[in-house]
C-alpha cells in the first residue's frame, strides 16, 4: 500500500490528492492521462478506474439496501472487472492488489454478497496488516474494511455449528468493529488537518478548485461584506461537506460498535467503547456523530447501569491501558499507537467519578451540539431539516429530565428550555415541558404565559388549563381568573376520562369567590354555585377524598354544620391521614359543641402530622379557651421549635427538597396578608389610601432600622403568626410585657402586617388604654378594611371611649362582613342598649346566642387552600 | 409455592444453628432462583398466607442483617412489593397488620441511609460544567453561550442525604422514608434478578391505580345521609387510594425505565403510563415533568424503542448523509447561524460628528434593513415619533454616540447598498422580500409603515444627507439599537444582519411592547439576543414562501 506512494511522480501525487477528496470523475480523467503517458501502469490505472467507478455510484446510491442489491449488481460490473484486472500478478507488482482485495470486498457488501466479501478480506490477509503510516485515501480504505467485514459477520446468514465458534466468530466482529473505529476517527482526524493544509494552498492553486473550493470562493468574497458570518457559513459548509466524506459505512459501524458489544453481553466494554469514541479529538465531520454517541452513552447509563455497577470512566484495567499509556507516550507517537485516533489531553481535565456526573456531563455536550444545529427557518423546503434536528435536540432534553428532576436541579432545566424557545416555535412538547418546569421552579407568573401558549397549541388537552387554573388560586391570588382557566378544562373534557378535578377547581374557584365577595347578592350567588359544583365532582369521583373535603367545607361555610359534618367524615374515609381534613373536621367538632373530642382529634393528628404548623396552631387556640393557659404556652413554644427546625435551613439558603412539610402549612390565610388584595377592594376610595399610608407610615417608623429578611416571605410569615399567638396567650396569662416583646419580635420580622397592629391594640385594651388601642384598631382596618376582628375591637373601643354612634358604624360593618360571628352581634347588642334601642339590643343578643353554639374556635376560612 | 417458601424458612432456621450448614446454605440460595419468585406469589397473595407474610418478613429481615453479601443483597429486591404492601395496609386503616412489614421497612432504611461505620451516608456528585474541558470535549468545539451557561456552578455539589435514622413511620415522614429506599433500590436494580421486574411493574401499576379503577365508588354509600352524630362505623370502600408524593413516584419512574429496556418493554410503558395518568391527577409538576420526558422519547424520535435493540439503541444515521444537498442548507438559518461577540463594556463617546437626522436615526433605530423608506420617512414620521418616545428614553450622552455610531454605519450600509442593486437576480421580487422583512423588523418599533416607498430607495442614499442641518435641533428620542445591512452574496439570496444591540433591556421592552409574536421573529427574539449584549450575524432566509408568518407580518407586506 504505502510502496506506491514512495516513486510517486507528479502526477500520482494529483491523482492521490483527487482520491483523498473523492474526486472519482477527475481521477478518471487524470488516470486516462496517466495511461497515455506511461502504459506499464495498466494495473494501476485499472484499479483506479474501478475504485473511481465503484465510489462514484455509492455516493450517489444508498449502500446495502437490500432493494437496491440487482441494480448495484448490474451497475457495479464495470467497476468489478476493472478491479479484478488490478488483482493479477501485476498488480502485485504495482502494489494495488491489498487494495483491489478491498474494495472487491466492498463492493460485494453493496452488492449483498456478503460470504464473498468475507472471502475477499481473507485473500487480502486483512487480519495480518501490520500497523504503519498510511496516506489518506488508504486509511479510508482500511476503516472500511473492517467496517464492512464486522458489518458482513454480523449480517451472515449461516449460523455457527458449536457454541465455541460462535464465541470466536463474536469476537472477531467485535475486534472488526473496535478497529473500524478508530480507523474511521484517525481517518477523520486526519483528513481535517489535510484539508486544512488543503484550503490554505487553495488561493494558490487554482486547478484545486473543484466542489470544495466553490463553496469557499463564495464565502470569501461574502465575507468582504459581512466579515462575522462568512466563518461561521466556511464552517457549517465544511461540515455537510465531511458528512459526505465519512460515509455511510463508516457511521454505521462507528455507532454499530458498542451495539453490538451490549447484544454480546459486554456491558462494561460496550460503555468503554463509546468512552473511547467520545475522548478521541473532535474533528467537524464527527460533531454529529459525537451527538448521537454522547446522547447514546447517556441513554445506556441511565437504562442500563444503576449505581452499583458503575465503573468511571478510564479507570478499569482494559480501558484505562490502552488510553493512559497513549498520554504517557508523549508526543513521541510510539509507533504502536499509529492506527488510534488522537484523544483528549489536557491538564486539569474534568473526569467524570460517577453515574450522575457523566450522564449530565454528556447531555450537557449533546445539548449544546444538538442546539446548534437546530433549524430556524420556518419555510416548508426545511421541514424535513427542522424535524430531525428538533427530534435530536428533544431527545436531549427528555434525557436531561430524567437525569436532573430526581436531583431538584430543576433550574438547570429551565435554562434549557429557555433557550430552545428560539427553535421551538410550535412545538407543544418543549412548551408544555416549559411550563411545567417553570412550576416546579416556582416561578409563577412566568409559568402562567407560558402554559397560556401550551393550551394554544394543545386545544384538546386539558391539563394545561388545570395546571394554570392551580397556580391562579394556589400562588397569584387571581381567582377569577382561575375560574375561567377551571371552566376551559372542564370544557376540554370531551373525553370524560376525570373529568372530577375540573369539575373541583370550578367549585374551589367560586368558594373562593364566595369568601372574597363582600356584598351578600354576590355571596349567596357563588355559594350556590360552589355547592352544586362540588356535589357534582363528588358523583363524579366518589373515591377523591379532595372533593369531599370541599363540598364538606362549603357546607361549613353556609353554615349548614350537619352536612360538612358527614361529609368530612367521608373524606376522611377516603383518606385517613389528611391532614387539612382533620383540621377541618376538629374546627367542625368545636363549632358543635365538642371541643374536647376537637383536641382529641387533634392531638392524634399531630402523632402522625408532628410538625404541622396548622393543627398545633388550632392546638394552643384549643388549649386556651379550654385549659389553662400554660399548656398553650408549651404548644407555641414548641411551634417556635418547630418553625426552627423546618424552616431555618431552608432560609439559610439550602433547598430543603425532602422536607415533609415543604409549603403544606401556610398558617395565614394569604389574603389577610398581603396588602394587594385588600387594596383592590377599596382601590377606589382615595381617603381609604391616605388612611391605609398614614397607618403603614406609622408601622414603618416605628421601627429605625428595618430590613427585608432574607428568603421566601411565607415563613417568615408563618413566624409572625406563631409570635401573635404567642402574644395572645401572655396576655391571657396576665403578662402584657412578654406580650409586647413578643409583638417586637413579629414587628421586626414585618412592621406593616396589620394583625401585629390589631394584636398591639389588644394589649392596649387590656391595659385599658383606650385612645392608643383605638389608633391601633384604626391602623389595622385602614391597612386591612375586610379584617372583622379589628372591626369588632374597634367598635367595642368607641364604645369604651363613649361614642356609640361610632361603635354601631363599626359593628355593623363587622356584622355585614361575617355574619356568622356571635361576637360582633353581641358588641352590637351592647352598642344598641347604651343607645337606648332595647329591640334592637335583643334582637342582637338573640342572634349572638343563636350563632354562638356553632361557632368554630378558629374561622373554617384559616384552613388553607389544599390541592393534595 | 407455601410449601417451596416453609422449606426455606426452615432449612435457614436449621443453618443458622450449625455455622458449618450455613455457608452452604448460602451457595445454594444464590443459585436458587425459583425461592423468589415463589415469595413474590406469596407477596401477591398475602390475604391467604398472613402468617407466612410475617415470617418471610423475619427471615429478610436476618438475611439483611446477615454478614453475607448475597443474603444482605437479597431482601432488597422485594423493597417496591413491600412497600405496597405496607402501603396498601396502611391506606385501608390495617396497620397492625402491616406491622412486620413496617419494621422490615425501617431496619432496611436505617441500614441504607448509615454507612458501615455507623455515620450517615451521603451520595453525592459534582455538578459538571462545560466551561471546564472534560475527557469530552474541549472549549474551542462548544459555543461560547453553552460554556458560559451554569458557570457559577463550578464544583458545586448535589447530594442525597443525610438522612436521619427514624425509630417510626408516621403519615409525615413515610413518603419520604420510602422514596429514600426506592431510591436505594434503584442503587441496585441492576444486581436484581430479571424477573423482579416483572413484580416491579404490576406492583408499581397497582400502587397507582387503586381506587381509581372502580367508575363509581358509590358502594359505600350506605349511610349517607343518616346521622353522622352517632359517630357510627363507617363502611369503607374496599380498596382506597394509596397517598403518593411526587418523589416517590419519580423514583418509581427510573426503576420503571430500567425495566422497559431491560426486557419488560410492554409491560413497563403500560406501568408508565399509569404513573403519567396519577400524575396529572394530582397534578405533580416535576413527576409529569419526568413522565412526559420518557412518553416523548418513546414516540417518533431518535431513542429508539425499547423493543429496538439492546436498550433501545439502534443506529441513528445523520439524514444530512443522504438526502440534505449543500445548496439547501446554505441558505437554511441554524442556531449556529448565530455567533456572539462580546461588546466593550462601554462605548467611546465621540462628540464632532453628531450630524444625523434624528429621523434617520430612528430608520436605524427600528432594526429595518437598508435605508429605502429614509427618502420619505422623516417629514411623515415626525408626527409619530411622539407616540415612540415612551419606549426608551436614554440619556443623552448614550444618545450621541449611539447617533455617532449609526451614522457611520449607515454610511457603510450605503456602499453596500450599491452592491444589492447589481445581482442579476429580478429586482422586483427581492424588493418583496424586502418588504416583508421591513415590515416585520419595523415593527418593532414603529406602527406606521410606510410601505409604498420602498421603490424609492435607491434615492435615499443623496436625501439622507439633507437632515443634517436639523440634526441638533431635534430630539432624538430612540436609541439605534440594531443596525442592520442588508447583503446579497452574488445572487443566493441570503441577507446578513449585522445587529448591534447594546442594550439589552431597552430592546427587550421596545420588543415585548410592540411586536407581535410572530414565527419568525424567533431568530431575532430570541432570548439569547435579548439579554445578552453582543454583535450577532445573522443569515437569513427570505421569507416570502414561508405562510406561517405572523398575520401582522403578512398584512404589512403586502401593504
Amino acid at each position: 500500500m504505502s510502496n506506491r506512494t514512495r516513486n510517486a511522480t507528479k502526477g500520482e501525487a494529483l491523482i492521490e490528492n483527487c482520491r483523498s477528496k473523492g474526486k472519482w470523475q477527475r481521477v478518471i480523467e487524470l488516470t486516462d492521462e496517466l495511461k497515455t503517458g506511461s502504459p506499464q501502469n495498466e494495473s494501476l490505472a485499472n484499479f483506479l478506474v474501478g475504485e473511481a467507478r465503484l465510489e462514484s455510484y455509492l455516493e450517489e446510491h444508498a449502500v446495502a439496501a437490500e432493494s437496491n442489491f440487482s441494480r448495484a449488481k448490474s451497475s457495479l460490473s464495470e467497476a468489478r472487472r476493472y478491479l479484478n484486472l488490478a488483482l493479477g500478478e501485476s498488480g502485485q507488482k504495482a502494489g494495488v492488489a491489498l487494495d483491489a482485495y478491498l474494495l472487491l470486498a466492498k463492493l460485494c457488501y453493496a452488492c449483498g454478497e456478503y460470504e464473498q466479501s468475507l472471502e475477499n478480506f481473507v485473500k487480502a490477509e486483512l487480519n495480518t496488516l501490520a500497523e504503519q503510516v498510511l496516506t489518506l485515501r488508504s486509511l479510508k480504505i482500511l476503516a472500511e474494511s473492517y467496517a464492512i467485514k464486522g458489518l458482513c459477520l454480523e449480517q451472515q446468514s449461516s449460523k455457527p455449528t458449536s457454541k465455541f465458534k460462535k464465541a470466536e466468530k463474536d469476537t472477531e466482529m467485535i475486534t472488526c468493529f473496535e478497529r473500524a473505529t478508530d480507523l474511521g476517527l484517525l481517518y477523520l482526524q486526519e483528513y481535517e488537518i489535510f484539508c486544512m493544509s488543503n484550503n490554505s494552498n487553495s488561493s494558490n492553486n487554482s486547478t484545486h478548485g473543484s466542489t470544495l473550493n466553490v463553496n469557499s470562493g463564495v464565502q470569501q468574497s461574502a465575507s468582504s461584506f459581512a466579515i462575522s458570518s462568512s466563518s461561521s457559513m466556511a464552517s457549517s459548509g465544511a461540515i455537510l461537506e465531511s458528512h459526505r466524506r465519512m460515509g455511510v459505512i463508516l457511521e454505521t459501524a462507528l455507532q454499530r460498535a458498542p451495539i453490538v458489544l451490549i447484544k454480546a453481553g459486554k456491558l462494561h466494554l460496550a460503555v468503554d467503547r463509546y468512552r473511547i469514541m467520545l475522548n478521541a479529538v473532535d474533528t467537524p465531520a464527527t460533531q454529529s456523530l459525537r451527538l448521537t454517541l454522547a446522547r447514546q452513552l447517556a441513554e445506556v447509563l441511565l437504562r442500563g447501569v444503576s449505581g452499583t455497577i458503575y465503573a468511571p470512566p478510564f479507570t478499569s484495567k482494559t480501558g484505562g491501558s490502552t488510553l493512559r499509556s497513549g498520554g504517557a507516550g508523549g508526543g513521541g507517537s510510539s509507533s504502536k499507537r499509529l492506527w488510534k485516533p488522537r484523544k483528549y489531553e489536557t491538564r486539569q481535565q474534568f473526569m467524570p467519578r460517577n453515574q450522575q456526573e457523566e450522564v449530565i456531563l454528556l447531555l450537557l455536550i449533546a445539548e449544546a451540539l444538538a442546539v446548534r444545529d437546530t433549524v430556524l427557518s420556518q419555510s416548508p423546503e426545511f421541514r424535513s431539516v427542522r424535524q430531525h434536528a428538533m427530534g435530536n435536540v428533544t431527545a436531549v432534553y427528555d434525557l436531561l429530565t430524567l437525569a436532573t428532576i430526581r436531583w431538584g436541579l430543576v433550574q438547570l432545566l429551565n435554562e434549557s428550555f429557555e433557550k430552545a424557545l428560539k427553535f421551538s416555535f410550535g412545538e407543544q412538547h418543549v412548551w408544555r415541558q416549559y411550563g411545567l418546569s417553570l412550576m416546579a421552579a416556582e416561578k409563577h407568573s412566568h409559568a402562567l404565559c407560558v402554559l397560556q401558549e401550551s393550551m394554544k397549541l394543545t386545544p384538546s388537552d386539558p391539563l394545561p388549563c388545570l395546571l394554570a387554573s392551580r397556580l391562579c388560586y394556589e400562588s397569584l391570588e387571581t381567582v377569577k381568573q382561575g375560574l375561567d382557566y377551571a371552566q376551559q378544562a372542564l370544557k376540554r373534557e370531551v373525553k370524560g376520562l376525570r373529568p372530577s378535578r375540573s369539575q373541583l377547581f370550578v367549585g374551589i374557584g367560586h368558594q373562593q369567590l364566595a369568601i372574597q365577595a363582600t356584598l351578600k347578592s354576590e355571596r349567596d350567588a357563588y355559594n350556590k354555585l360552589a355547592l352544586e359544583s362540588l356535589e357534582r365532582a363528588v358523583q363524579q369521583d366518589g373515591n377523591d377524598h379532595l372533593a369531599e373535603y370541599y363540598l364538606s367545607l362549603q357546607y361549613a361555610l353556609i353554615n349548614q354544620l350537619g352536612d360538612a359534618l358527614s361529609h368530612i367524615r367521608f373524606a376522611l374515609a377516603l383518606r385517613m391521614e389528611h391532614a387539612p381534613c382533620l383540621h377541618l373536621f376538629a374546627l367542625l367538632l368545636t363549632a358543635s359543641r365538642r371541643p374536647r373530642e376537637a383536641l382529641g382529634v387533634i392531638e392524634d393528628a399531630l402523632h402522625e402530622f408532628p410538625d404541622n404548623l396548622q393543627l398545633l396552631h388550632v392546638k394552643a387556640h384549643l388549649q386556651l379557651n379550654l385549659e389553662d393557659a400554660e399548656t398553650a404556652l408549651s404548644t407555641v413554644q414548641h411551634m417556635l421549635a418547630v418553625w426552627r427546625d423546618v424552616y431555618e435551613a431552608q432560609l439559610a439558603g439550602e433547598e430543603e427538597k425532602h422536607s415533609d412539610t415543604k409549603s403544606g402549612v401556610h398558617l395565614v390565610h394569604s389574603s389577610q396578608m398581603s396588602d394587594k388584595d385588600s387594596n383592590s377592594v377599596y382601590a377606589a376610595s382615595l381617603a381609604a389610601v391616605s388612611r391605609v399610608e398614614q397607618a403603614l407610615s406609622e408601622a414603618a417608623s416605628s421601627l429605625s432600622s428595618f430590613t427585608q429578611r432574607p428568603g421566601p416571605r411565607r415563613p417568615w410569615m408563618l413566624q409572625i403568626e406563631i409570635w401573635l399567638l404567642l402574644a395572645d396567650v401572655y396576655m391571657q396569662i396576665d403578662q402584657p410585657n412578654e406580650s409586647l416583646n413578643c409583638i417586637h419580635e413579629a414587628t421586626q420580622i414585618y412592621p406593616l402586617s396589620h394583625q401585629i397592629m390589631f394584636m398591639r391594640g389588644q394589649i392596649h385594651v387590656y391595659l385599658e388604654q383606650w385612645r392608643e388601642a383605638k389608633q391601633c384598631f384604626l391602623n389595622a382596618v385602614a391597612a386591612n378594611p375586610n379584617h372583622t376582628e379589628a372591626l369588632r375591637a374597634l367598635g367595642e373601643t368607641h364604645l369604651m371611649l363613649g361614642e356609640p354612634r361610632l361603635a354601631e358604624k363599626m359593628l355593623k360593618d363587622a356584622a355585614k362582613l361575617d355574619p356568622n360571628c356571635p361576637k360582633i352581634w353581641f358588641a352590637l347588642g351592647q352598642v344598641m342598649e347604651t343607645l337606648g334601642d332595647f329591640n334592637a339590643s335583643a334582637d342582637c343578643f338573640s342572634t349572638s346566642l343563636q350563632l354562638e353554639p356553632s361557632c368554630p374556635v378558629l374561622p373554617f376560612t384559616s384552613i388553607p387552600l389544599v390541592f393534595e | 409455592m407455601a410449601e417451596l417458601v416453609k422449606d426455606w424458612l426452615a432449612d435457614y432456621q436449621r443453618a443458622r444453628r450449625q455455622p458449618a450448614e450455613s455457608e452452604a446454605f448460602v451457595v445454594e440460595h444464590e443459585t436458587d432462583p425459583e425461592i423468589a419468585e415463589a415469595i413474590f406469589t406469596i407477596f401477591s397473595e398475602r390475604q391467604r398466607n398472613e402468617d407466612l407474610v410475617h415470617d418471610i418478613c423475619q427471615q429478610l429481615l436476618s438475611f439483611y442483617r446477615a454478614p453475607e453479601v448475597t443474603l444482605h443483597k437479597f431482601p432488597l429486591q422485594f423493597l417496591p412489593v413491600l412497600i405496597y404492601t405496607y402501603l396498601h395496609a396502611v391506606a385501608a386503616g390495617d396497620k397492625k397488620a402491616s406491622r412486620g412489614v413496617e419494621t422490615l421497612l425501617i431496619c432496611i432504611y436505617n441500614g441504607e441511609v448509615s454507612t458501615d461505620d455507623g455515620g450517615q451516608k451521603v451520595v453525592a456528585f459534582r455538578m459538571p460544567i462545560l466551561a471546564q474541558v472534560s475527557v469530552y470535549h474541549e472549549l474551542k468545539n462548544l459555543p461560547m453561550t453553552d460554556l458560559r451557561r451554569w458557570e457559577e456552578n463550578c464544583n458545586r455539589e448535589v447530594k442525597w442525604g443525610p438522612h436521619l435514622r427514624i425509630e417510626s413511620i408516621n403519615a409525615q415522614n413515610r413518603m419520604r422514608i420510602l422514596t429514600a429506599l426506592l431510591f436505594c433500590y434503584n442503587q441496585q436494580v441492576s444486581l436484581t434478578q430479571k424477573s423482579s421486574l416483572l413484580h416491579l411493574c404490576r406492583v408499581t401499576s397497582q400502587l397507582v391505580n387503586q381506587g381509581f379503577t372502580t367508575k363509581s365508588g358509590h358502594g359505600h354509600r350506605m349511610s349517607y345521609g343518616s346521622d353522622p352524630a352517632t359517630g357510627a362505623t363507617f363502611p369503607k370502600p374496599s380498596s382506597p387510594r394509596i397517598p403518593l408524593s411526587a418523589s416517590f413516584l419519580i423514583e418509581l419512574v427510573h426503576a420503571i425505565y430500567y425495566a422497559m429496556f431491560n426486557g419488560y418493554g410492554t409491560v413497563a410503558i403500560q406501568t408508565l403510563e399509569d404513573i403519567h395518568n396519577r400524575a396529572s391527577y394530582e397534578m405533580y409538576t416535576e413527576l409529569i415533568l419526568v413522565t412526559n420526558a420518557v412518553r416523548n422519547s418513546l414516540h417518533a424520535n431518535p431513542s429508539g424503542q425499547p423493543n429496538d435493540g439492546p436498550m433501545g439503541l439502534s443506529v441513528a444515521l445523520t439524514p444530512a448523509t443522504n438526502t440534505v444537498t449543500t445548496s439547501v442548507s446554505k441558505s437554511m438559518i441554524t442556531n449556529a447561524s448565530f455567533r456572539t461577540k462580546k461588546l466593550p463594556d462601554d462605548i467611546p463617546i465621540q462628540v464632532q460628528d453628531l450630524t444625523m437626522a434624528p429621523a434617520t436615526q430612528q430608520q436605524l433605530a427600528s432594526v429595518t434593513e437598508e435605508t429605502e423608506p429614509v427618502a420619505k420617512e422623516s417629514p411623515s414620521t415626525k408626527e409619530s415619533s411622539g407616540t415612540r418616545t415612551s419606549i426608551i428614553r436614554p440619556s443623552m450622552e448614550g444618545i450621541k454616540a449611539q447617533a455617532n455610531k449609526a451614522f457611520t454605519g449607515f454610511k457603510k450600509k450605503d456602499k453596500d447598498k450599491e452592491k444589492d442593486k447589481e445581482p442579476p437576480k429580478p429586482p422586483q421580487r427581492k424588493f418583496d422580500k424586502h418588504t416583508q422583512r421591513n415590515s416585520l423588523l419595523q415593527l418593532q418599533t414603529q406602527a406606521t409603515d410606510p410601505g409604498p416607498d420602498y421603490e424609492k430607495s435607491p434615492l435615499s442614499v443623496s436625501k439622507s444627507k439633507t437632515y443634517d442641518s436639523v440634526a441638533d435641533t431635534q430630539p432624538t428620542d430612540m436609541l439605534p439599537m440594531q443596525t442592520l445591512s442588508l447583503i446579497n452574496e452574488n445572487g443566493s439570496n441570503s441577507f446578513s444582519i449585522e445587529s448591534d444591540m447594546n442594550d439589552g433591556i431597552a430592546v427587550l421592552s421596545g420588543l415585548g411592547s410592540n411586536v407581535p409574536v410572530s414565527s419568525n421573529t424567533t431568530s431575532i427574539t430570541s432570548s439569547d439576543l435579548l439579554t445578552k449584549s453582543f454583535d450577532s450575524s445573522v443569515e437569513i432566509t427570505p421569507m416570502g414562501h414561508s405562510n406561517s408568518n405572523g398575520g401582522k407580518l403578512a398584512e404589512h407586506g403586502l401593504e
